[in-house]
């Protein structure tokens, strides 16, 4: 396609129908019937921090703040990462067209006079949008909350850690969202596809190098500002820069979500019998 | 439909296009076929639907809703090519600028009002949300939901539910508007409101494209109807020009007269008369006739003869139930 026939297409009303579509799906992820399960995630994640502020004193802490913080790190890595943003994600992007087939909603979507690639593409982002909000909010709570537990001061000092955290998050639910979102089109099960891709993520850490290219953890590992230690059967491989994990995970999620409109583009639905 | 025929594996196929109207007034279907897996949908479809009210008739499993599937692009056919006034459904931006679709399916978006469905939905025009928000309110009008606009749409009487649809499948003003039952669960009243509605559409010179098992409200409605069989259509076009391509069908003819039992013995010994019966009230009787213009010619000269009072001779069967039970009863599938 010629710059000139790129320009040619009717970007303006593409781009008010992806804001409306941005909106309503938003207004849905976050405040639908199935975002409960995404906030009852979200608590949980909260939960440790909670404890250790209300429990643990300052000046009680039996260890250092350098190993708190690497516990905080271990924390994000297992529990908001591969844990509530991975299931979080599983269960916000599958459902972004299963859920309205199940609701048996998914019609009114297909019979607007919108393209599939831009319900595919306001869907998609009204998820990460969603995602990152909710997940996003509880990083930043946590160690809001677990560094307060050491005093204001050390709030101030280790609070540059946060917006790293952050972006990993982010950069999860970009990633994540794009495999799920996919998945959602691909499959009329998604459990099982969810299963053996968290199977492939939790494995990384002993998959041989060029195995661990294929998993998102593996990208998110490079912008962890805080090592984590693995385990002793780790395969230890050197994170890619952080520049490379950024573009490849955009680009991994930029063709994924390709897919997915190609796979909309395709989409029947029957929901009953003549 | 050019001319109303019998279509199947084993009729001559129509002309998938008439000459007289260009394709981009008509929904055509070419040799369209759709299979569910292993499961047949619809089989080798050739039609083409021109303006006015079209019905599309035949029991549950006959394949009305996937050719109302395959028009919209909610379904993809499996074989041949399907456009709506030019407009491949592959293309909904395209397509729902001119098509309005009111599905059967009964749902919507949980916690969702009237006015918040349409608004929602209309904004995904991208017409901005001012549009949405008055279009919205305009249809609820039109649709009498005013009132009710701002409670949920879960609450509503399955009626209310009807019309909210039908108002945001009117909401584009469509050219073509396709209606999958839609009388189906509407009071007496609702029912004739929806019926004027869709009769002042198709006045103004647009397709409207409606099913129905309820036989009787398609023959009050329609202007052409697609009889369908387990996937096949069975016939298609004027209901009385179908059945006048039913040569082999028995016409039954109710004859009102002063005589009733001296005609109707008289007529008994025509041949092609398979039936004689007098109506309950005795002020007239019923012949059933295999071959209709012999019947009708020999009539007037057994008539003139008799010198009975003939108050009206009329067909007594001439609706889509009685062609549709025909074509059914007898192998269905087009057999001609």
């Amino acid at each position: 396609m010629t710059t000139t026939e790129l320009r040619a297409l009717p970007w303006p009303l593409w781009r008010e129908q992806f804001l409306a579509l941005f909106r309503l799906e938003l207004r849905k992820a976050l405040f639908g019937k199935r975002a409960l399960l995404v906030y009852g995630l979200a608590a949980l994640v909260l939960l440790p921090p909670l404890l250790h502020l209300l429990l643990g004193r300052d000046g009680e802490h039996g260890d250092s703040l350098s190993s708190f913080t690497q516990g905080l790190a271990n924390f994000f890595e297992f529990l908001v990462l591969r844990f509530a943003v991975f299931l979080g994600s599983v269960w916000i992007f599958m459902n972004l067209f299963r859920g309205d087939l199940l609701d048996r909603t998914l019609h009114y979507y297909l019979l607007a006079p919108i393209r599939r690639e831009v319900l595919v593409a306001g869907k998609y982002a009204a998820g990460v949008a969603a995602g990152w909000l909710v997940f996003g909010t509880v990083t930043l709570l946590a160690f809001v909350l677990g560094f307060l537990s050491w005093g204001p001061g050390t709030l101030a000092r280790q609070g540059y850690l946060i917006p790293w955290y952050l972006a990993i998050v982010l950069l999860a639910v970009v990633g994540y969202g794009a495999v799920f979102t996919l998945g959602g089109l691909l499959f009329r099960n998604p459990l099982l596809p969810a299963v053996a891709i968290w199977a492939v993520e939790a494995a990384n850490p002993f998959l041989p190098g060029f195995l661990k290219q294929i998993s998102v953890i593996h990208y998110l590992n490079a912008l962890r500002p805080v090592p984590i230690n693995e385990g002793p059967f780790a395969i230890v491989a050197d994170p890619p820069p952080v520049w490379l994990a950024v573009l490849g995970l955009a680009a991994l999620a930029a063709v994924l979500v390709w897919l997915a409109m190609l796979r909309a583009r395709r989409l029947e639905i029957a929901y009953g019998g003549d | 439909m050019s001319s109303p025929h019998r279509a199947g594996a084993a009729a001559p196929a129509a002309p998938a296009v008439p000459v007289s109207r260009h394709r981009d007034e008509l929904v055509v279907f070419e040799n369209v076929s759709k299979f569910y897996g292993e499961t047949l949908g619809v089989n080798r479809v050739t039609l083409a639907i021109p303006p006015g009210i079209t019905g599309l008739v035949g029991p549950n499993g006959a394949g009305k809703s996937t050719l109302m599937g395959l028009m919209t692009g909610l379904l993809r056919p499996s074989a041949g090519s399907v456009t709506v006034l030019g407009i491949s459904p592959a293309h909904p931006e395209q397509l729902f600028r001119r098509v309005g679709f009111c599905t059967q399916q009964d749902a919507f978006p949980p916690g969702a009002t009237g006015r918040s469905f349409l608004v929602s939905f209309l904004s995904l025009a991208g017409r901005g949300t001012a549009w949405a928000k008055e279009r919205a309110a305009e249809m609820l009008d039109q649709v009498g939901l005013r009132e009710a606009a701002d409670r949920r749409a879960a609450g509503y009487s399955k009626g209310m539910r009807q019309r909210l649809r039908l108002g945001l499948a009117l909401a584009a003003d469509p050219q073509v508007l396709i209606l999958d039952e839609p009388l189906n669960g509407l009071d007496p009243l609702a029912r004739a409101e929806v019926i004027a509605l869709l009769q002042e559409q198709a006045r103004s010179g647009r397709h409207v494209i409606l099913s129905s098992h309820i036989l009787h409200e398609v023959d009050l409605l329609s202007d052409q109807v697609v009889l369908l069989n387990e996937g096949y259509v069975v016939a298609e076009g004027n209901i009385q020009a179908v059945r006048g391509e039913m040569h082999r069908h028995p016409l039954q003819v109710l004859i009102r007269c002063d005589a009733p039992q001296r005609l109707a013995t008289r007529l008994m010994g025509l041949d092609g008369v398979v039936e004689v019966k007098l109506h309950p009230d005795k002020g007239g009787f019923f012949v059933r006739t295999e071959d209709a213009d012999s019947f009708f010619y020999a009539l007037n000269g057994i008539v003139l003869e008799s010198g009975a009072r003939i108050d009206a001779v009329a067909p007594a069967d001439d609706d889509v139930q009685s062609v549709y039970q025909y074509l059914i009863q007898n192998g269905g599938r087009g057999a001609a």
